[in-house]
């Protein structure tokens, strides 16, 4: 064995056990109190833990889901006020926060046939940011297509999926697509609608 | 010799040599594996990041070659590489050449035998669907019977040994046979229903219990403790210095026995695992931190004395920087295992950078390291190109770095995107897609750390191979001598209180009680989880409108198993606001309960699906998104699924899968399984039919239907009459 201790690190004053294998020695060096003190901590922080989360009052994963689910319900009551009519849509679209939803609902579930930038989907959904359209003449058909499907193809009822106050924020936002230029979009199908009116 | 009783008579002289030509044939397997797992995880890790990489082949998809690339590494690269460090080290730590020869061999070719059936079965899609166990039945029982050969060599040669006590390394292989035995039978357990093809004899959330206790141990026993066994024995003989504390050595071996198993739940932190599981998962990994940094210390603190030589010393480099990515692993761990750190954390990145930084860092640079040492020893000749050592560090080094930056970086862009909401409280990135496009150029960093890190590994075993090319026309084969073990030994009475220790001198000396002590340690912990898992029955409350899945539909469950789909889709919403906006209801414990394997899957590289079945999703379109799902989804590392459009479902095989899961309690009827074929081709025709309707037509009994059978199905249960938990 190579006794060769560095300047800095004399481990001469180590007790060295009469212990060999294959050569191998061993230090009886003591456990290093901060290794104790913190293993004892990790095994104390059992005790507080497991009482305040699961004999008191400590909030377990299920309290602080539902704590979040109240905290929404508060906020959009069970799924906000529904727009009726046009006129309804037209004024949903001209609020951000109407918008901000439908934009969000959009794109968990529509872009999956109508692409996230509503250019629509080769075999599936139609463009919807120019003006030919195939089922919808006015503002209001496009809500009455997502609660009722259109039989034959893709677009099923959007009903299991959205509450209609969502329905409508998503069919707004569907809306304020028509003029935007997607990456990709598809070729125009159905014929040139007039522009949103709320009449 | 460690004979404190002088009083003993001296045995007599004895002469033997060592086996070392089965060490020189895992060297070779462990580099030569090691180089084909580092390269398919290349190749995986480029699908990643260019779907086109999957080559549009149904044998070469992500899914199916993510498997390999884990069991090559851990089982093929890791696993030879321990059996060469058991091996070697154990002859001489105890004076004995290995029990059998011929052991060794059957050992040696049957684990080869067991890798190569490994990488043919999982590209054709034989797969038991759960993680790191995925490898069939057969297999199965191959790898029980040659771990019992290994067992029964390692065992037979402690009891030939002609040194009285145990050293520290020894006491990790203990650990390590143990465990993985109790690990590997008691989670493989399934009912065969067909050649290669089986499912697992527990469901769901019992299911789920049982695959983390033995992942989470895996990683434990087989990437850990022979690892640590390795470093006592080749970091002492490498740096020339005694090991820093026999007292933390037992302390540490002991504590990490007892407290391992426990962990395993905090890999199923917020799913449907009851609470109580999860906060012993969380308490004992967290309590696991300093049994895991007293490995760490003993290593570090061995090198006193000898640090001026690890700069010049490229062998010491690989072993203090794989120490030290044990220990920023070990810390990472329980840091993980937190649960309010862990929703965060789940399903992303983080945790493939977390496995990597260990298995890249501290297996690969501890097998190296081991590799570099041996060689000149092996081969009784010069390390060919000492100078390509040196590079081979240096090489994995940056690689490793470039791989874990770019990939932590990943983890933490998409878990804080996924929780992201805006000012009004909508989800700030609720197209998933964009969550994984967003990460991209980190994917491609990863590549380029990855191919690093397998370049150093091509170095390394061209070394290996020049250098063999120069050994001696024979090998010379040293003599030793030593005295048998006297008989009528007793240690010297230990002296102190618990905590001095000595009372472990004389355990040492007993093999067999030492084992017996392992066996409570992995045991006990097992069943104090296990038991309460199993019995209670509130921790699953029953939902009496979840039922078994149709003929059909259980077919296309077998095709997203044999797909490998859980390699990137998770089954599992978790009770987080964030999750369930953007997937739906989180799941329930009792809608798994026919659920055999489960597949709530550990990484979402694409959405989750349990609630795919709600989704306004048509036949036609999921069949678009198979056919081509960039399509669909434009920039999606998807790989398309045409073959599923072109091939015929095999309807024979359903009455007999259904027959073996009646056997372990799917409440399927006689009648049922008897009109199994009939009814699943209607309900494919009912597919086709509605695939019709949207001008796809050609797909009656095609596979595709019963995928789509099977998607439409997932999680639909919950919403169908009285779907309240009762």
């Amino acid at each position: 064995m190579s006794e060769n201790p560095t300047p800095n690190t004399d481990p001469s004053e180590d007790i060295l056990l009469d212990h060999n294998y294959d050569g191998i020695q061993e230090f009886d060096n003591p456990l290093p109190g901060w290794w104790k003190a913190i293993f004892w901590a990790t095994i104390i922080f059992c005790v507080p833990y497991t009482y305040w989360y699961h004999f008191a009052d400590g909030n377990g994963v299920y309290d602080e889901y539902d704590a979040a689910v109240a905290a929404k319900m508060e906020r959009e009551g069970a799924g906000g006020p529904v727009a009726e009519g046009a006129s309804g849509l037209m004024a949903l679209m001209d609020d951000p926060t109407h918008m901000a939803r439908g934009k969000a609902k959009y794109s968990t579930i529509c872009l999956a046939c109508h692409a996230a930038d509503g250019g629509g989907v080769v075999g599936l959904g139609p463009n919807m940011t120019d003006d030919h359209f195939k089922n919808v003449k006015k503002i209001e058909d496009i809500l009455t297509i997502m609660e009722d499907g259109i039989p034959g193809t893709a677009m099923l009822s959007q009903a299991a999926a959205l509450n209609p106050g969502e329905m409508a924020d998503v069919a707004a936002y569907v809306a304020s697509l028509r003029g935007t230029t997607p990456a990709n979009p598809k070729e125009p199908e159905g014929e040139v609608i007039p522009p949103w009116s709320a009449e | 010799m460690s004979n404190s009783n002088q009083s003993a008579d001296p045995g007599v002289m004895e002469r033997f040599s060592y086996n070392d030509d089965i060490v020189r044939k895992f060297v070779f397997a462990s580099i030569g594996w090691g180089v084909v797992g580092l390269l398919v995880g290349v190749i995986i890790a480029l699908q990643l990041a260019d779907s086109r990489f999957n080559l549009g082949l149904e044998w070469t998809s992500f899914g199916r070659l993510r498997p390999l690339h884990t069991n090559a590494v851990i089982f093929a690269f890791a696993g030879n590489g321990i059996f060469a460090a058991v091996y070697y080290s154990t002859q001489r730590l105890v004076k004995a050449r290995l029990f059998s020869d011929l052991l060794s061999k059957i050992h040696f070719w049957g684990w080869q035998a067991i890798i190569v059936s490994a990488a043919l079965s999982f590209p054709f899609g034989f797969t038991t669907g759960k993680e790191y166990a995925e490898l069939e039945w057969p297999i199965d029982i191959a790898i029980t019977l040659i771990w019992v050969v290994f067992a029964w060599n390692f065992f037979g040669t402690l009891a030939k040994r002609r040194e009285r006590h145990l050293y520290v390394a020894i006491w990790f292989y203990i650990a390590t046979i143990i465990a993985i035995a109790v690990l590997h039978i008691f989670n493989s357990l399934a009912i065969p229903a067909g050649v290669m093809k089986s499912y697992s004899l527990y469901a769901g959330v019992e299911d789920a219990f049982m695959q983390w206790w033995y992942g989470h141990n895996a990683v434990a026993f087989f990437l850990t403790t022979p690892f640590l066994g390795l470093m006592y024995y080749f970091l002492p003989k490498a740096a020339g210095r005694p090991v820093f504390s026999y007292k933390l050595s037992i302390l540490h071996f002991w504590s990490l026995v007892f407290i391992y198993i426990w962990a395993g739940p905090h890999h199923l932190h917020y799913t449907a695992l009851p609470e109580w599981a999860s906060t012993l998962g969380m308490l004992f990994s967290v309590m696991l931190w300093m049994p895991s940094w007293g490995g760490m210390l003993n290593g570090l603190l061995t090198l006193r004395g000898a640090w001026n030589r690890v700069a010049t010393d490229p062998i010491l480099k690989f072993f203090v920087v794989g120490i030290t990515f044990y220990g920023m692993s070990t810390f990472e761990g329980p840091l993980l295992s937190i649960k309010a750190v862990n929703s965060l954390s789940h399903y992303t990145d983080w945790t493939i950078a977390h496995v990597h930084a260990g298995a890249l860092g501290w297996v690969g640079f501890m097998v190296y390291g081991m590799v570099y040492w041996l060689m000149p020893k092996l081969f009784q000749t010069k390390v060919a190109k000492p100078g390509w050592v040196n590079l081979h560090f240096w090489l994995a080094t940056v690689g490793i770095v470039f791989y874990i930056v770019a990939i932590y970086i990943a983890g933490l862009s998409q878990g804080l995107m996924w929780r992201a909401f805006t000012a009004e409280g909508y989800l700030q990135y609720p197209d998933f897609l964009q969550t994984v496009t967003n990460l991209n150029s980190m994917y491609w960093l990863r590549v380029v750390g990855g191919a690093l890190y397998l370049g150093g590994a091509v170095l390394g075993g061209i070394n290996l191979l020049l250098t063999w090319k120069a050994r001696p026309a024979t090998y010379e084969v040293p003599v030793y001598e030593a005295p048998a073990l006297a008989k009528g030994y007793k240690d010297a009475p230990s002296k102190g209180g618990f905590m001095a220790m000595n009372w472990h001198r004389s355990w040492e000396g007993k093999p067999f009680k030492f084992t017996v002590w392992v066996v409570i340690g992995v045991v006990s912990a097992s069943l104090f989880e296990i038991i309460p898992t199993f019995i209670i029955e509130k921790n699953v409350p029953t939902i009496a409108s979840v039922k078994p899945y149709s003929p059909l539909e259980l077919a296309g469950r077998d095709i997203y198993i044999a797909e490998g789909c859980y390699n990137c889709h998770s089954q599992m919403v978790r009770p987080l606001h964030f999750e369930t906006e953007r997937f739906g209801e989180y799941s329930k414990a009792g809608e798994f309960v026919y659920d055999h394997p489960f597949q709530w899957g550990s990484r979402r590289i694409g959405p989750d699906l349990h609630r795919v079945g709600s989704r306004p999703l048509t036949a036609g379109w999921h069949l678009r998104h198979f056919d081509n799902p960039q399509e669909t989804s434009p920039g999606t590392m998807m790989p398309s699924y045409k073959h599923l459009l072109k091939k015929d479902l095999d309807y024979d095989v359903i009455p007999r899968r259904m027959t073996a899961l009646k056997s372990i309690g799917v409440p399927y009827s006689e009648e049922e399984i008897l009109g199994a074929v009939e009814h699943a081709t209607a309900q494919s025709a009912a597919v086709a039919s509605q695939l019709n309707g949207e001008n796809l037509t050609g797909f009656e009994n095609k596979r595709v239907t019963a995928m789509i059978a099977y998607l439409q199905r997932l999680g639909t249960d919950i919403t169908k009459g009285d779907g309240e938990a009762q």
